[in-house]
């Protein structure tokens, strides 16, 4: 079948007014759950697997689409209402997001949010659609040595996400580092710091950790300091025309955000979270005259990650259709849907099954539109949720995240340890240590350490070789390096007094 | 202040989904039956867990609740099956891998924790090798693999895991010897051999199949004394080399465990009616359509088969270095 023939067939599966309404739908209770902490994505798409079993194909996987797609976008609400990522994604859009709804700019926040999330998404989309072969391709190129590299470019984002104190970061993002070591080695098959207690042997799950650390330690806070912050402050005069001339200012920083989601969402293993982090940290260094110091409130903070991860969205699903890999938890979720459903995504179903592939990227473009819809139209809605006081609010939130930790392994074990790493994450708060660095070390800390170890087992004796003769690990390093020199005191200096000469 | 009462009116709605259980003496079964997989939703054991579950629930007229509870090759799932009372309303959806975990240092429970209901498919090891290899055929990789020890790079996904024990097994019995490099489960152990960052993998069917197909991998062999009807023309590892075939059929099974203890009326019921749902043709053909074999033996039957299989690979494993225990003091006899 031609292409042409192909899209026009798609369209017309799509455009029945049941899967319409379950787009939208779908779309508004993922950003209902992504919205709400300690709910996340892959919470919600795990439960529609049983949901949808009894269903056709078609309706079953727009609607699991159509929710994931609203909850990666939805967890920069209480993001910035409230400190708390509501999902892991929307980690980096609390840095900048919280301090701008201190400052009464919250629905501005969320509106930037929804644009970027918008133009990240349809970029994504649109990767998939056309760039989806030649993607896969790359992804695959990644080895253990271009992983390894990746992740420690990931690490120097630490600096970014460390606040005031580079000291208290990288402390934070020692203890993730250690706390991600703990579980079964993959080299070996044994146990490392598991004190023979089975439980431990699984490891411990990033999310509930992140629920904890961030969810529960800050809802504790604030109930400490039981403080509701007075109304008239939340709702901005600002309109959909602000959001977007917003966006046209940093059009170039959003494209290469959307780049960036796009690529990292399609190599296997890193998700939608690192990209979010990545991003800040890439706005961070690039935005020469941000709206205000990164921070404090600077709106380019809620544009990047929040861009980056609806971007991740369309990326995580090449490997999926492609080759049948799924890229992380959302999609090791929707490959299990698909293989009840006796769909095996993979080489064959790309060259051959072409319309379901078409029916997926229609969805995704057609889910985004109604985020942007949906999104602009409830932002200040979301934001009268402020109206309720702390002490109802707050407990509502430390409910919800024991629900959200048990069930994404339906372990009691993870409620246990999301209410350990809440207690640390409070102590951690007050004492003024940054908890991105902890999260970050957590994610990516077992990766770095299998990565490195399966470098040094396959080129044996040549490890040196193997980072210094590859074109992407190059390219890698050049990154890491510049990152790491670019914001040394000396070349800082350095370059200051090179531009001020060449101006004169 | 609506808002908060929605709110609060999703979180208990959220409670009563995690599940809530009703107490009575009625005859079993009277209520859902959860069926925890100690794999996560997509993987081999968790299609074949929701693919035999609407079948088993025609004979009990009862749902099956797939629950998904990952980690430690599945030991946790297990776990919380041990944890629950024996009463045949919390069942096990378990690999093989429950036959090696003491073994491994993974838990002290394993099998014989449990009561074996039925053992429902299992799928062939199989070898495949990146394209650009020179490997054509079984016999070149063989051959170059016995004179280049450690030369042929594969990924694994850890010790006693699939690629682990059939690599052992071309070391027993044939001396080819490769070099391991391990990877985070099957799809990163696959993913690398597509990369071309190793040369072979050797993982159960279903996963490498459609690679095959479109040509980015390379079958050379599964790891059994018959062909796999399914791929016709894919040679037996036991059949060009009758000295592995003591070895062989090697690959993953998939069954249905109820925790010691359960009354052997519930059993019964469980036995008779997992056997007459894996008689099925339809649950056949579902089960042979995705790269599987349909075992389909249950009781008693399916207790010898896993005994059978625990023998031969504990005794493997334990040859390897691996293993954390011997086999005697498991009480598991030589093959």
């Amino acid at each position: 079948m031609e292409w042409g023939e192909i899209i026009l067939k798609a369209f017309f599966i799509i455009l029945s007014p049941k899967l319409i309404f379950l787009i939208i739908i779908g779309v508004g209770a993922g950003i209902v759950v992504g919205a709400l902490p300690g709910l996340s994505a892959t919470m919600a798409t795990a439960l529609l697997t049983s949901l949808t079993f009894g269903w056709d194909i078609n309706p079953a996987i727009v609607l699991i689409i159509s929710v994931w797609v609203g909850a990666v976008y939805g967890g920069n609400k209480s993001s910035i209402l409230i400190n708390i990522p509501g999902t892991p994604a929307a980690l980096a859009a609390a840095f900048d997001g919280y301090p701008m709804f201190k400052l009464g700019e919250a629905s501005f926040g969320m509106g930037v949010a929804t644009i970027g999330s918008f133009i990240g998404g349809i970029f994504g989309a649109i990767v998939l659609a056309f760039g989806a072969p030649l993607v896969a391709k790359i992804a695959l190129r990644f080895g253990p040595p271009e992983y390894f590299l990746l992740v420690i470019w990931g690490l120097t984002a630490i600096g970014s996400v460390s606040g005031k104190s580079l000291a208290k970061g990288f402390l934070t993002a020692c203890l993730g580092l250690a706390v991600s070591t703990v579980g079964m080695d993959i080299m070996y098959g044994t146990g490392r710091f598991t004190f023979g207690y089975v439980q431990l042997q699984g490891g411990i799950h990033f999310v509930p950790v992140l629920i904890g650390a961030f969810g529960l330690a800050e809802a504790l806070l604030q109930i400490e300091k039981n403080e509701t912050i007075k109304l008239e402050k939340m709702i901005g005069t600002d309109t959909i025309r602000d959001y977007f001339l917003a966006f046209f200012k940093q059009f170039s920083l959003t494209m290469r955000c959307s780049f960036i989601g796009a690529i990292i969402g399609a190599i296997p293993g890193i998700g939608a979270e690192v990209a979010s982090i990545v991003t800040y940290d890439h706005a961070k260094h690039t935005v020469k005259n941000p709206s205000r110091p990164f921070g404090e409130g600077a709106y380019e903070g809620v544009l990047a990650p929040q861009t980056a991860n609806n971007a991740a969205l369309g990326g995580a699903l090449i490997p999926l259709l492609t080759l049948g890999i799924p890229g992380d938890a959302v999609t090791a979720v929707i490959l299990g849907v698909l293989y009840i459903h006796g769909i095996r995504p993979g080489p064959l179903v790309f060259s051959e099954g072409k319309s379901f592939f078409a029916i997926i990227v229609l969805v995704v473009l057609l889910a985004h539109f109604a985020l942007l819809w949906l999104g602009l139209m409830g932002n200040k809605v979301f934001a009268s949720i402020i109206k309720i006081p702390i002490s109802v609010l707050m407990p509502i939130v430390i409910a919800l995240s024991v629900v959200g930790s048990f069930s994404i392994q339906n372990r009691v074990f993870d409620v246990y340890m999301m209410l350990l790493f809440g207690i640390v994450g409070y102590f951690l708060k007050k004492g003024d240590y940054p908890i991105g660095p902890l999260v970050l070390g957590i994610i990516l800390g077992n990766m770095a350490d299998g990565e490195l170890r399966r470098t040094l087992a396959l080129y044996e004796g040549e490890v040196l070789k193997a980072f210094l003769t590859r074109p992407i690990t190059i390219l890698l390093i050049i990154m890491i390096a510049t990152t790491i020199l670019s914001q040394t005191n000396f070349t800082k200096k350095i370059i200051g007094t090179i531009s001020s000469k060449f101006k004169k | 202040m609506r808002k908060v009462y929605l709110l609060s009116i999703i979180v208990i709605i959220m409670f009563l989904l995690c599940g809530i259980s009703f107490v009575s003496a009625n005859a079993y079964p009277e209520k859902p039956i959860q069926v925890i997989v100690g794999w996560g939703a997509g993987g081999g054991t968790d299609q074949t867990a929701r693919g035999i579950a609407p079948y088993i629930e025609k004979e009990l007229g009862q749902p099956l609740v797939v629950t998904n509870i990952p980690g430690a090759a599945g030991a946790i799932g297990a776990e919380e099956v041990l944890s629950k009372k024996s009463d045949g309303y919390t069942l096990l959806f378990g690999s093989e891998t429950i036959a090696t975990w003491p073994l491994m240092g993974t838990t002290e429970h394993w099998y014989k924790d449990f009561e074996t209901i039925a053992v429902c498919s299992n799928s062939t090891a199989t070898v495949a090798v990146h394209p650009s290899t020179p490997f054509e055929t079984l016999e070149d990789f063989v051959n170059y693999g016995k004179e280049n020890p450690g030369k042929i790079k594969m990924a694994g996904t850890g010790p006693a895991t699939t690629g682990s024990i059939a690599a052992a097994i071309l070391k027993t019995s044939l001396g080819v010897e490769v070099s391991t490099v391990n990877y985070d489960g099957s799809h990163a152990a696959i993913t690398a051999t597509l990369g071309g960052h190793v040369d072979v993998v050797m993982e159960n069917l279903f996963g490498l199949i459609d690679h095959h197909k479109a040509g980015k991998l390379r079958i050379l062999g599964v790891f059994s004394n018959e062909t796999v009807k399914t791929i016709p023309d894919v040679p037996a590892i036991g059949e060009v080399y009758p000295d592995s075939s003591s070895y062989l059929p090697y690959g993953a099974w998939f069954g249905l465990f109820a925790s010691k203890g359960t009354p052997e009326e519930v059993l019964k019921t469980l036995r008779d009616a997992t056997a007459k749902a894996m008689a099925n043709v339809e649950w056949q053909q579902s089960i042979w359509d995705n790269y599987f074999i349909p075992i389909g033996l249950s009781g008693e039957e399916a207790s010898n088969f896993i005994d059978r299989w625990t023998s031969s690979t504990a005794w493997l494993i334990y040859d390897l270095g691996v293993a954390q225990k011997s086999p005697e003091e498991l009480n598991i006899p030589k093959p």
